[in-house]
């Protein structure tokens, strides 16, 4: 029978787990520590567990499926975490992730003194991991660290106090450090080969007419091979009508698909138009043409190079529209980059480009996410941004040259816009970088 | 005739190149923005420097020296900088640095005032990135930031105020980040595979006679046999078996200088284990901080670099001063103030010994 606080230091193991593999295909948890009596991978949510005894299950096959890889305490009995990396990357497809949990190696101490005063059963950990080790590992091995929580300051529920504490640590500077444990989510460097995926483009256009023959156009002329669905919203200047005559005339030489919006806003129309493609990759291009097509190909490049499963546009040069708006929207746009950056742990250069490159299969995690966490965003960003690093897909930022518009007017309201998102960040910090409770 | 705050603030930024192109081969300045007119390569100390005109796709490649591409100013009126890096890759050998120096984003609003008042002409920069952008682009052309300094917080020597001002500031934590400029210096991953080099290993030994051999053999097998150095301890207390792995991540093209860390507790007398733990923490964080290059482990005598490194720190050492009379400090701050290394880590294994050399003699 399982001391109480050892259940409930279990169960919150579990649910920052759990906050990942809920949309994962499966957790398979290898080198189980001697101690381990599989209370961890119990509580731990997936639709399939498995706990591997010989060898790791060959993911290397994986195109769409996710597999986690559970490592519960193992690197802190293991002589050789560099070697123990190498042998099973082999095994791990680009979709796969290891996720390691492992002591807190500046409260080594704590453990050895919970040891001597019997509190805890076991052996003394012969390996204490700090990050900064870890990161080395990870790059000799060939993996790369996309997300890392730390969590479980008390293991008592103390009547719910030490849940509270449990929830709020994580979130205060320093005294965040002091985490009895950390989960670390690795995934293997691997660059596509083999087939090429194929790509759908979702634009999004509402009042856009003077930038849809231009958009096929300038499509084509890349070279990419995509298909384009045009999802129209509700415009007044024509942009349907537009789009059906440019579907008409462009048929012999680029799939084009069309749909009206019944909702409103850009995350409805991003939603419509990813759930009627058909492409492995889904890509996200503003009709107004600010971040120019030319570039796709970058996005596609980044994803096939396996420097990430999640492509970002970040936009670091402006088009020139008169000096305060342009550095109030700078501040605003580096504000939030920040804020972002801290409340999800991921480092990101810019979180407001509407250019987003994802696969399909994870996109449809991401809506199962979305599902659990409800709808909060109504300009699409977050809403992908989010799940991105929850899911420890890995982003990069693609930076783009931001153009002037050509045709129309722009369809955002700074100051209004502004509230709402900060409304959303702060969504993020209760419900993402606090901590997970069971 | 250049006004006199800008020669101060070039030869701020020529000193911080300086430190470190001074024991390079060359320093070759590309894509010179319109309004250079040659000042921080002039004050560079640099046994050869030079700069090129015309497109990147005229120049030759590199060859396997220390050559340093300077970019000064480059990037902040370029519109593809992840364009640029792209082809200058097929221009670099693994040797080469890219020294990078740009302005701090966020004080575009004084490029722009000092520009309204005409204190400085030229053109108001176009872009302006952010470390997070510096790193995301690094990732996306296969590169990798091995160094930054902050530069030039007061462009006006102010009787030697100014001067000290921008001595001091690049310690001091958070207001570190006002600083004008920064210097970055990125390097190639990933660089195409050269033959294999020929290794020596160094083992230092006093009072080891059991250790000889075996810490021979194992190399033996590895196919180690003459141009990188590998320094190994005679006490065993990391095993000559990783070796290899030293040698693999140095031919990866991980890093340049290969430093061994200890990850795994020493088992012998608890007490003396946390110490000497807590010491080597506290270096650990303490040299990671004075040299800004993450190290986990600063006192591991564990260490793979080339010949031609190793050289060159002599040369450096003989310019700093003989401060450390055990290697693994010394060696650490030449790499790292010379930029020319990224430092990766081998995790090393158990210590087997019972108490180690360092231990024994203290």
């Amino acid at each position: 029978m399982l001391p109480r606080w050892k259940r409930y230091s279990n169960r919150v193991v579990a649910a920052e787990v759990s906050a990942t593999t809920r949309y994962y295909d499966r957790v398979v948890q290898w080198m189980r520590t001697p101690g381990d009596d599989g209370d961890v991978l119990e509580a731990i949510e997936s639709p399939q567990k498995e706990l591997a005894e010989t060898s790791i299950p060959d993911c290397s096959n994986e195109e769409s499926r996710r597999t986690a890889i559970l490592l519960a305490g193992t690197i802190n009995h293991h002589y050789d975490v560099e070697g123990l990396l190498r042998d099973m990357k082999p095994r791990l497809s680009r979709t796969s992730r290891v996720l390691v949990i492992a002591f807190n190696p500046y409260l080594q101490w704590l453990y050895w003194l919970a040891l001597k005063l019997k509190l805890k059963a076991g052996v003394m950990p012969t390996t204490f991991v700090t990050l900064t080790d870890l990161d080395n590992i990870c790059r000799l091995a060939g993996y790369e660290r996309v997300r890392f929580r730390q969590f479980l300051y008390c293991p008592w529920r103390l009547l719910g106090l030490g849940s509270l504490i449990n929830a709020l640590m994580p979130a205060v500077p320093f005294l965040r450090y002091l985490s009895l444990a950390s989960l670390t989510i690795v995934r293997p460097l691997i660059p596509q080969t083999g087939r090429r995926p194929s790509l759908s483009i979702v634009i999004p256009a509402r009042n856009e007419r003077g930038n849809i023959a231009p958009a096929v156009e300038r499509i084509l002329a890349t070279g990419i091979g995509a298909e384009v669905i045009f999802v129209e919203g509700h415009s007044s200047d024509g942009t349907w009508e537009e789009i059906e005559r440019v579907r008409t005339e462009y048929a012999s030489r680029i799939t084009i698909k069309a749909f009206r919006q019944d909702g409103r806003g850009k995350a409805d129309a991003v939603r419509l138009g990813f759930s009627e493609a058909s492409g492995d990759l889904l890509a996200i291009l503003d009709a107004d043409l600010t971040m120019p097509p030319e570039l796709l190909p970058r996005f596609v490049a980044a994803w096939a190079e396996g420097n990430a499963d999640f492509v970002n546009g970040s936009r670091i040069v402006y088009p020139m529209e008169g000096e305060a708006m342009r550095f109030l929207n700078r501040l605003g746009n580096v504000f939030f980059a920040k804020a972002v950056t801290w409340v999800l742990g991921v480092r990101l250069g810019d979180c407001l480009c509407g250019t987003k490159l994802v696969m399909r299969s994870d996109y449809e995690r991401m809506c199962r996410w979305r599902r659990d966490f409800g709808d909060f965003d109504p300009f699409g960003d977050f809403e992908l941004l989010f799940p991105a690093a929850i899911l420890g897909l890995g982003i990069v930022d693609v930076p783009i040259r931001y153009r002037a518009r050509t045709y129309g007017s722009t369809n955002i309201r700074r100051f209004r816009h502004g509230l709402m998102l900060l409304r959303m960040t702060i969504i993020g910090l209760f419900r993402v970088k606090l901590g997970k409770l069971p | 005739m250049r006004p006199r705050w800008k020669r101060c603030f070039y030869d701020v930024i020529a000193a911080e190149i300086s430190a470190m192109t001074r024991h390079y081969d060359r320093i070759v300045q590309w894509m010179r923005v319109p309004g250079d007119e040659g000042y921080p390569l002039d004050a560079i100390d640099c046994p050869a420097k030079e700069f090129v005109e015309g497109s990147v796709a005229d120049h030759p490649k590199e060859k396997i020296e220390r050559t340093a591409i300077l970019l000064s100013g480059t990037i902040n009126h370029h519109d593809d900088i992840e364009g640029l890096l792209k082809e200058l890759k097929s221009k670099l050998s693994r040797s080469s640095r890219v020294i990078i120096v740009a302005f701090n984003p966020y004080l575009q609003w004084l490029c722009w005032l000092a520009l309204k008042w005409n204190l400085k002409t030229g053109l108001m920069p176009t872009t302006l990135i952010t470390l997070t952008d510096v790193d995301h682009l690094c990732k996306l052309a296969e590169y990798e930031r091995v160094r930054l300094r902050h530069a030039v917080y007061c462009p006006w020597r102010l009787l030697g105020i100014g001067s000290l001002i921008n001595a001091i500031m690049p310690a001091i934590p958070l207001l570190r980040h006002l600083s004008l400029t920064s210097i970055i210096v990125i390097r190639l991953l990933f660089p195409s595979s050269d033959t294999p080099p020929t290794s020596s290993i160094i083992v230092a030994a006093r009072n080891e006679t059991g250790n000889i051999e075996p810490n021979v053999e194992p190399l033996l097998g590895a196919g180690v046999t003459n141009a990188k150095i590998v320094v190994l301890d005679a006490d065993l207390t990391v095993l000559p078996e990783l070796g290899p792995r030293f040698i693999d991540a140095w031919a990866t093209g991980k890093a340049d200088f290969i430093n061994g860390s200890s990850i795994v507790s020493p088992m012998e007398g608890e007490a003396m284990g946390l110490l000497n733990r807590l010491g080597n923490v506290f270096f650990a964080k303490a040299l990671t901080w004075v040299l800004g290059v993450r190290l986990g482990d600063s006192l591991c005598a564990n260490k793979l670099l080339t010949r031609a490194d190793s050289d060159r720190m002599k040369a450096w050492r003989n310019g700093f001063g003989d401060s450390s009379f055990s290697s693994p400090p010394r060696s650490s701050v030449s790499a790292s103030s010379m930029c020319r290394f990224a430092i990766a880590r081998a995790s090393t294994g158990p210590r087997r010994s019972a108490a180690s050399a360092t231990v024994s003699c203290s």
